[in-house]
């Protein structure tokens, strides 16, 4: 999109014009439900998610100071509702203690070539919340176990070993999923 | 190596997956959301809200000044005395009202202890006088008057035709009373008997009539005097108001509020200038607030503010007066820090001395940790007090209560370390309403071309909490120095 109109949108959508919002919410919209999938369980937490997150956007857009970073701006949102979202539903316990996983080593880095990105994320979805938390802001946000340990309050070993256990479940299920389809 | 070569694969398999991966919404989503959406409030932006405080001031004071003035075109239907006495009317009996009406001003004018004594006899002569202008108005002394009081424009010359009226009305009062002594001497000649009948029974010859006659037309013109002051003055108690017609007639106890009598006599519309040191006194800085933050320095504000005052005179002590101003609080602090908390909240409130603070996590990958802030609270209030004044030569002394109005709270956070996104909640913590006593000590300065000047310091305290959360107690104290610049002359002694 181009900037200025980037721009325009934005100063109309602050001012509260519909089809300003719609034409932003079409534009960052999927990315940002693609987002709430990987933080949620399941579709519909995704959705409740996806649809506070929205919220929150056009609620807090004339706070927006560099209109081309809209995109980080809205994940970032996306990210920190999910965080809340569960704080809400459930009292989050992140467990220091690791889980058995010797067994769960795939050498084979061939082994993620043929999964489709829908069963990834279903299977990301199928972890429990605590390690699908770390996964994804380590792993696809990109932070650190301290950054990560402050944001959910939990130390930095708790975090890391969260992201052990995480990261070979999701092979596991990987394994599985590739010895199911042959 | 290998373990953390099969980490680092499924980190690159999982971000490459998910880069730009979307999902297209359900389209009844967009519908749920929109529905959520709370019409959309636009704060009203500084500029417009100084332009319609500007606007709403004009409005009022022009309102006033019109109220002020509209008396003053009623005033002017009745003829001015200047307007009575150059006009030259044909009838006797408006020559009589002119000067019937020069008499007033002339003995407020004249020295009180000359004219005490005086003015009963000279109004008897001027009686005797107008009985005379009556019958002949062609008298040369009644056009002389007509002459001189048409080239007088200034009070201060009508004595001097007074002086020339009173001589003629002596003359003519000598010759009147010479002229009675021989008609009565005349009549005591031709019937003795009747010495004790009065001048006014029937009389035969043509002298006695003529003197009935006259004696008559005194009486007539006594009454027809008498009448017509009554009207004049119904005519003046009819337009009483709030600017009756006292502004013909100063009121001799107003010595420090005479003034030109044009315009205004009670009321003087006065422009403010104050340069001003705020500050704020909180008496409890220890408290349990969550995510309450204590402030470590805080440096008081110097701000500029006025605008106008309208004052009302009850005498020559007293006065009060009340005005529209706009205060301007300013309070910097300076150099303090506080702990992000974490987890980070969306939008996290934190409840500061300088008010409410949004922490805004969202959007730029903000971390917890130390946050340096400068903060620095500026709010601008709509002020209207309402003082009383005690005065005593030049010397005044104020005192009374004010009531401010919140009208815009642009405070503002500068951050050292930008560690996080911080704004104002908009006048997130801070009363809108705000009430208090003001007090003040000053000179008041009249200048030759008739403008007055008063200067002196003046302190405001509110009374009512700044906070709005009663857990915190603040004092807002306004230190100024006034200028203040009445807009209406003043007599210069």
């Amino acid at each position: 999109m181009l900037k200025s109109k980037l721009h325009k949108l934005i100063s109309k959508s602050v001012k509260g014009n519909t089809k300003a919002r719609k034409a932003l919410y079409q534009q960052f919209a999927p990315m940002m439900l693609s987002v709430s999938n990987r933080y949620a369980s399941n579709t519909d937490d995704a959705e409740d998610i996806f649809q506070e997150s929205v919220l929150l956007f056009f609620e807090k857009l004339h706070q927006l100071n560099d209109a081309e970073k809209i995109g980080g701006w809205a994940k970032q949102i996306v990210i920190h509702e999910a965080i809340k979202y569960y704080k809400k539903k459930r009292k989050l316990t992140f467990t220091e203690d690791t889980l058995n996983t010797e067994n769960v080593y795939v050498e084979e880095s061939e082994l993620y070539n043929k999964i489709n990105i829908d069963e990834l994320l279903s299977t990301i979805q199928q972890l429990p919340e605590k390690m699908r938390m770390v996964l994804n802001l380590y792993a696809i946000e990109g932070y650190k176990h301290d950054e990560i340990a402050d944001m959910l309050g939990i130390s930095v070993g708790t975090s890391k070993s969260n992201l052990h256990d995480a990261r070979a479940r999701l092979k596991k299920h990987i394994q599985q999923e590739k010895r199911r389809l042959g | 190596m290998k373990k953390g070569k099969e980490h680092n694969d499924l980190d690159n398999f999982l971000k490459e997956s998910f880069e730009g991966h979307t999902i297209e919404p359900a389209p009844e989503l967009w519908d749920k959301i929109e529905s959520r959406f709370q019409p959309k409030v636009v704060p009203m932006q500084n500029f417009v809200r100084l332009k319609v405080a500007l606007y709403a001031s004009v409005a009022i004071i022009a309102g006033l000044v019109l109220f002020m003035l509209l008396p003053e075109k009623q005033v002017e239907t009745e003829p001015p005395l200047s307007s009575e006495i150059e006009t030259v009317q044909p009838e006797e009996t408006k020559q009589t009202e002119d000067v019937v009406q020069i008499e007033e001003p002339i003995i407020e004018k004249t020295d009180k202890s000359n004219i005490v004594n005086k003015t009963d006899v000279l109004t008897k002569e001027e009686e005797n006088h107008l009985a005379s202008v009556e019958m002949n108005n062609t008298k040369p002394e009644t056009s002389a008057i007509k002459k001189e009081t048409k080239k007088s424009d200034d009070f201060e010359q009508v004595p001097q035709v007074l002086k020339t009226e009173k001589t003629a009305i002596s003359e003519e009062k000598e010759a009147i009373a010479e002229l009675k002594e021989e008609v009565e001497e005349n009549h005591n000649l031709l019937q003795p008997e009747n010495k004790s009948n009065d001048l006014e029974a029937p009389v035969g010859t043509a002298e006695e009539k003529a003197i009935a006659e006259l004696s008559n037309s005194f009486d007539d013109n006594k009454k027809s005097k008498d009448s017509k002051v009554k009207s004049n003055n119904k005519k003046r108690s009819s337009s009483k108001g709030l600017f009756s017609n006292k502004r013909h007639r100063p009121n001799k106890n107003y010595t420090n509020y005479t003034r030109s009598g044009k315009i205004l006599k009670d009321f003087t519309l006065k422009v403010n200038f104050t340069p001003t040191i705020t500050a704020l006194f909180v008496t409890d800085e220890d408290s349990d607030i969550p995510n309450y933050q204590k402030l470590d320095t805080d440096n008081p504000g110097f701000t500029f503010n006025g605008g106008f005052e309208l004052e009302y005179a009850l005498n020559d002590n007293w006065a009060v007066y009340t005005g529209l101003k706009t205060y301007y609080f300013k309070q910097t602090f300076e150099e303090y820090t506080y702990n992000v908390p974490s987890p980070l909240p969306q939008d996290q409130k934190l409840k500061t001395l300088a008010g409410n603070y949004l922490v805004n996590n969202a959007g730029n990958g903000n971390l917890p940790g130390t946050a340096e802030v400068d903060a620095i609270l500026r709010i601008r209030y709509i002020d209207i007090p309402l003082i009383a004044r005690y005065q005593v030569n030049n010397v005044f002394f104020d005192a009374g209560v004010h009531y401010n109005y919140m009208i815009d709270n642009y405070s503002s956070i500068k951050q050292r370390n930008n560690l996080t996104d911080l704004t104002f909640e908009r006048n997130g913590g801070i009363r809108k309403h705000a009430f208090g006593l003001t007090a003040g000590i000053g000179f008041k300065k009249t200048f030759e071309s008739g403008m007055r000047m008063e200067f002196g310091p003046e302190i405001k305290v509110n009374l009512n909490n700044f906070y709005s959360n009663e857990e915190l107690i603040g004092i807002p104290v306004f230190g100024g120095f006034r200028a203040v610049m009445c807009l209406d002359k003043y007599y210069n002694e």
